[in-house]
């Protein structure tokens, strides 16, 4: 029983957590990029698209990774180089890439609503034998797929890196204090096109595992707050890949929630609710520790000078 | 190793505005020059040409007699040129090693940095220089002193021979002041070449071997310090013999107009920056409180005017008394006026016109509070009228306030905050970033609303202005007044003794 | 991450570059339809201003991003961000519905304005968590806001799947049953679904523009938008201008609700809104955040929808073409740098020099917006 809920929870905090980590980076390269919602839906609806034609899932990924480039790619050319306001475009942005998946939604499979077809090639998923049974370990080895171990491997991957690496300093210093990367040779520029890059195959990763990663299907919007609630947990997170981890491991465990209860009684609105208030609840909690926090440091600060 | 930096004939142009042209500076290995002007006369600029951030329009660099581009700091970096900036370039969440490290870190396979070969390196070099820094703080935690050291250490690290360093002193106290200046020494004598920039004299004449003088950004002056002398030196930073400063008049001083009880702050790291702060300004008198930058002068500000409420005491403005719970418009419009510390963050809405920023000083001032609807049409009138009469330059009052250069904007706070003739005006860096003919044009319209019977509390952390313009001063030190005293019966160098809490005013050491 | 947001005016030629912009990237796209974009986009004008039923459509369209754009003005203008339109025109919409079929015994300009005043309460109450995060916690409220726009719609349906259901649905639509005649807004030009409700939001507009500039309190609210540090030291109490402005534009979306409940629906139901609140913040911005262009905003995005559906009918490609458009278009006006790098400047020059030109002598000179 752990077991089916630790696996439910893994398959639904992939894509946050894709998302997240991608935020991530910007977040800590100077880059507000409010738009991961619209990229996700962008690559969830290439991934499946490319599924379709080519048959095979594997250039379904591609397809989703290369369209969450492009999408960053533009973000990166109307803010960056075209000096855009970032917040205006990437809210811009999101009402863009829905637009234009329901565009060739309809115009190029001539449904509208979801695409469900046998054509399209979901990603397989794979167990590993011998461990299945054991509680809670087994959880953690069942019904895997590649995307849901990419996300994993990423969070652990972002926190090796703004730990130990050149790159990660390079990325901390541009989004801190960009003049200090600036005077010391630091390209600051090419810092934030290359996290907006990272982004970009992140959320694509992260859209592949929505439409192709469990179900193999495309819904108009069926990304459904996932990009903002990744941005959430960089928020939350305040710099730490792990507490990033934590955070989206939570939403996972409130969507799974959600999802257990609409097989019993309760009324499926109020159990929608509930991920969403999950994120408005905890926003709430981070602000008022944070405040009891300052508050505390204030008092003890005051104590020593008194 | 050793080098010899010539810039020749370097021009630049921003704009309208020629920063500097036809300069040529030298410096050689083992000295110490020094690069002074008064604010604007282009010495960041040539330094900064000098640092690869920006690229001559006319002129040359040799570098040994070879003549070099530089591109880019990084190239610049290359060629053993260093730069300490005057807002620092430091990552406060990183530690001290990361921070020195973060252009060019040891590194074990990959990209991955070798933090152990980096401490090494840190702490080697902090022993062969004397600059005692420990890697692993965190630079937020730092005060400003080893933050600077930092910078040196960055610099050094990266292999600076000559070592710019853009006004150091501007937000040191004295001691670290004498400290930075061993350090230099040290340099010097290590053969490294230093350039000095500063617009303060007396710095210049006790550690520099020769200085260049820069005015409205031509060369006026080449001088061995040993040679000459500070008037000199100041007669070649304004160009000719031009008045220095105002000539101050006694003034019959009336009613207490500003009364402070009792002041108590916290900031929001539970700092107290100020501590019983208790005085008065009468009608007619400029108070001017010395002291050094970050001794509680700007939250003192912030509590009088009452920007800040989170505070204990009492504030007295016209006979009105007010208590923290009182806001920024009440005291306004008890005919309190402001001329704010930062003029971009506070003082103006750069993206607003010149008008609607006008508006802002006079909305809420007296006999205002019944009023609801803004006639735009009178403002308009007497916003033109207002300017004109501070010789501010301006096409009309319809553009955007980012349009002004920084001592015009300057010059429309300072005229918009004085013109209804308050009867409490606080005045912070007045004459920041203004050149000195406008600035002895504020000064003598201070002067003037002192004679209508304005009450002036005067905030500056120029020593010569608070000289100049106050009838009594204060000095605060660590957020209390410690000293007070008048310009006749103190000279600079007593009120600078006081600034660094060595004396209070009865000369007894504390 | 940086939610900081300064007010910037926008200049109409740039403006006027962003749609040209856009209507190239819809062209490129219609395309790709096996479509002719002239033809296309001919159908789109005619669809949206042809004939009186076209008029009558864009009119349609543009009243509800009237409403929700003003509400992202008001919001903006004060330096907050307003991203819960849509939760507060829902919560608005269901509140007017509910007293729509409940008030009948009411006189009919009572009721009426009970319609309206109960939404107008109720979005507010929806912007009053935004609000307290924005100014007692110090937090940003875009995201919480957004997060409640899903909160309010599934709280709606839940609502009224529990208590409001009117008998004998078989509903696969969870709706109110209508609401009393009497405060069915009346069309304006019959019988087109037009009403009242256009007007209304004119005026609103006129009063919100009277008010942004001439009045004490506008000033205040432009200033906390611009800087609010500046307004602070002049006198303004920011935290209040916030409060307000958030709580004023939270009234002004749930009126939204109300007005297509009132005028258009006649009764509260799922999913009435096609994004109404997001159509409104994109209008809000390509009018630069002030109410008469805002006007124009709407305007143009109703024509742009009342074409798109004509459009969908006549040649069958999706209406979700036009929201690329906009989109896009507004993403161009944000880019400042672009119409530079596109070597705008220099044919803007060879343009000004040929009309002055043609032009007699003492002709006055394009005026920039």
């Amino acid at each position: 029983m752990v077991n089916t809920w630790i696996i439910a929870i893994l398959r639904l905090s992939a894509p946050i957590l894709l998302c997240a980590v991608g935020s991530l980076f910007c977040d800590r390269a100077g880059v507000t990029n409010i738009s991961l919602e619209g990229t996700m839906l962008l690559a969830a609806f290439m991934g499946v698209f490319g599924s379709y034609y080519s048959g095979s899932w594997i250039i379904g990924i591609l397809c989703a990774v290369a369209a969450g480039v492009l999408a960053s790619l533009f973000f990166a050319l109307i803010t960056l180089k075209f000096g855009g306001a970032e917040l205006v475009v990437g809210f811009t942005m999101n009402v863009l890439l829905d637009g234009l998946t329901v565009f060739m939604l309809r115009s190029i499979f001539k449904v509208s609503g979801s695409l469900v077809s046998e054509k399209v090639i979901g990603v397989p998923s794979f167990t590993i034998p011998g461990l299945t049974k054991i509680p809670v370990i087994g959880g953690f080895v069942t019904d895997l797929n590649i995307l849901v171990v990419l996300a994993f491997i990423s969070v652990f991957l972002a926190h090796f890196i703004f730990k130990r690496t050149h790159l990660g300093l390079k990325v901390l210093s541009s989004g801190e204090n960009p003049q200090a990367a600036a005077t010391v040779g630091i390209n600051v520029y090419g810092i934030r096109l290359l996290a907006l890059v990272i982004t970009g195959v992140l959320c694509g990763l992260a859209g592949a595992q929505l439409s192709l990663g469990y179900l193999s299907m495309f819904t108009e919007g069926m990304t459904a707050g996932r990009g903002f609630i990744a941005l959430v947990a960089v928020m939350f997170a305040r710099g730490s890949s792990m507490r990033v981890l934590l955070v989206t491991l939570l939403f996972g465990a409130a969507e799974m929630m959600s999802n257990y209860l609409q097989l019993f009684q309760y009324s499926s609105y109020l159990i929608l609710m509930i991920p969403y208030l999950c994120v408005i609840l905890l926003t709430l909690l981070q602000l008022i520790l944070e405040q009891q926090g300052k508050k505390k440091r204030m008092i003890s600060a005051r104590e020593k000078t008194a | 190793m050793d080098k010899c930096v010539q810039m020749i004939g370097i021009t630049k142009r921003f704009g309208d505005v020629t920063a500097n042209s036809q300069v040529n500076f030298t410096c050689s290995p083992g000295h110490i020059h020094g690069l002074i002007g008064e604010n604007g006369a282009g010495k960041t600029t040539l330094m900064k040409i000098l640092y690869g951030m920006y690229t001559p329009d006319e002129g040359e660099i040799h570098i040994n007699g070879e003549p070099v581009k530089l591109t880019s700091p990084k190239t610049a970096i290359k060629y053993g040129i260093g730069m300490v900036h005057q807002h620092f370039t430091l990552v406060p969440s990183l530690s001290v090693v990361q921070n020195i490290i973060l252009g060019r870190p040891p590194k074990k396979t990959g990209d991955v940095i070798d933090m152990k070969a980096a401490a090494q390196q840190v702490i080697q070099m902090s022993e062969a220089y004397n600059l005692k820094v420990d890697p692993y703080a965190i630079v937020d935690d730092l005060p400003v002193g080893i933050r600077q050291r930092v910078e040196i250490l960055k610099a050094l690290y990266l292999g600076a021979d000559i070592l710019i360093l853009d006004e150091p002193t501007a937000i040191l106290t004295p001691q670290e002041i004498n400290q930075l200046f061993l350090t230099l020494t040290e340099l010097k004598n290590k053969g490294k070449s230093i350039i000095l920039i500063t617009h303060k004299l007396a710095e210049m004449m006790s550690v520099t071997d020769d200085i260049t003088i820069l005015c409205n950004g031509i060369v006026t002056g080449h001088l061995q310090t040993e040679k000459t002398n500070e008037e000199e030196i100041a007669r070649m930073m304004v160009g000719k013999d031009t008045k220095l400063t105002v000539t101050k008049q006694d003034n019959p001083t009336g009613q207490v107009k500003l009364k402070v009880e009792n002041l108590n702050y916290y900031n929001k790291f539970g700092v107290k920056m100020l501590n019983d702060v208790s005085f008065e300004v009468k009608a007619g008198e400029i108070v001017g409180i010395a002291g050094v930058q970050g001794n509680g002068q700007t939250e003192l500000i912030d509590v009088i005017s009452g920007f800040e409420r989170d505070y204990e005491g009492t504030v007295v403005i016209n006979d009105a008394v007010f208590s923290p719970s009182n806001g920024v418009a009440q005291r306004r419009r008890q005919g309190l006026s402001h001329i704010p510390e930062d003029r971009q963050t506070r003082g103006a809405a750069l993206d607003a016109s010149l008008l609607q920023n006008y508006t802002m000083s006079n909305f809420e001032g007296e006999g205002e509070k019944k009023k609801y609807f803004i006639n735009w049409g009178k403002q308009k009138k007497r916003a033109e009228r207002c300017l004109n009469d501070f010789k501010v330059k301006f096409d009309k009052v319809e553009i955007p306030a980012y349009s002004l250069s920084g001592g015009n904007l300057q010059k429309s706070i300072v005229a918009r905050e004085m013109e209804m003739g308050p009867k409490v005006l606080i005045a912070a860096q007045p004459s920041r970033g203004v050149d000195i003919g406008a600035t002895i044009f504020i000064h003598e319209r201070l002067l003037d609303r002192r004679g209508e019977g304005t009450a002036i509390l005067l905030v500056s952390y120029e020593l010569s202005e608070i000289m100049s313009l106050s009838d009594r001063i204060l000095v605060m030190y660590n957020g209390r007044i410690i000293g007070e005293t008048t310009p006749k019966e103190s000279t600079e160098e007593d009120i600078g003794l006081l600034m660094a809490g060595l004396h209070n005013s009865k000369g007894e050491v504390q | 991450m940086n939610f900081d947001f300064r007010q910037k005016p926008i200049k109409v030629k740039t403006a006027l570059f962003a749609v040209m912009l856009g209507l190239l990237a819809g062209a490129v796209l219609i395309l790709f339809t096996g479509n002719n974009p002239l033809v296309i986009y001919g159908y789109m004008f005619k669809g949206a201003f042809g004939s009186a039923s076209s008029i009558a459509s864009t009119l349609r369209w543009a009243t509800p991003l009237l409403y929700a754009g003003l509400a992202a003005t008001i919001a903006f203008r004060g330096g907050m961000f307003n991203f819960g339109v849509e939760g507060q025109l829902y919560v608005g919409a269901l509140a007017a519905a509910l007293v729509g079929i409940y008030g009948a015994g009411l006189p009919k300009i009572i009721h009426i304005l009970a319609c309206m005043l109960a939404a107008m309460a109720a979005g507010l109450v929806w912007a009053i968590l935004p609000a307290i995060i924005r100014v007692k916690l110090g937090g940003n409220e875009a995201i919480p806001a957004m997060m409640l726009n899903y909160v309010a719609m599934n709280l709606c349906d839940f609502l009224v799947q529990r208590f409001f259901l009117p008998e004998n649905t078989f509903g696969q639509t969870m709706a109110t049953a209508n609401v009393a005649e009497q405060v069915k807004l009346a069309k304006i030009i019959p019988p087109y679904t037009v009403t009242y409700g256009f007007v209304i939001a004119f005026v609103l507009i006129v009063v919100a523009h009277f008010m942004l500039k001439y009045t004490k309190a506008g000033y205040r609210i432009s200033m906390t938008g611009m800087n609010s540090e500046f307004a602070q030291y002049g006198g303004v109490d920011v935290n209040g201008v916030r409060v307000k402005v958030m709580l004023l534009s939270g009234a002004v979306a749930g009126l939204c609700g109300a007005v297509e409940v009132m005028g258009v629906t006649w009764r509260y139901e799922s999913g009435f809104s096609p994004d109404f609140g997001i159509e409104g913040i994109l209008a809000s911005l390509l009018g630069g955040n002030e109410p008469f262009g805002l006007l124009i905003g709407a305007l143009f995005m109703g024509a742009v929808k009342a074409g798109s559906l004509v459009v969908e009918r006549s040649a069958g490609i999706p209406r979700a073409l036009a929201e690329v458009i906009k989109a896009l278009i507004i993403c161009f006006v944000s880019a400042r740098l672009l119409s530079e790098y596109l070597g705008m400047d220099r044919l803007e020059k060879w343009l000004k020099g040929k009309l002055k030109r043609t032009a007699p002598a003492g002709a006055n000179q394009v005026k920039e917006g």
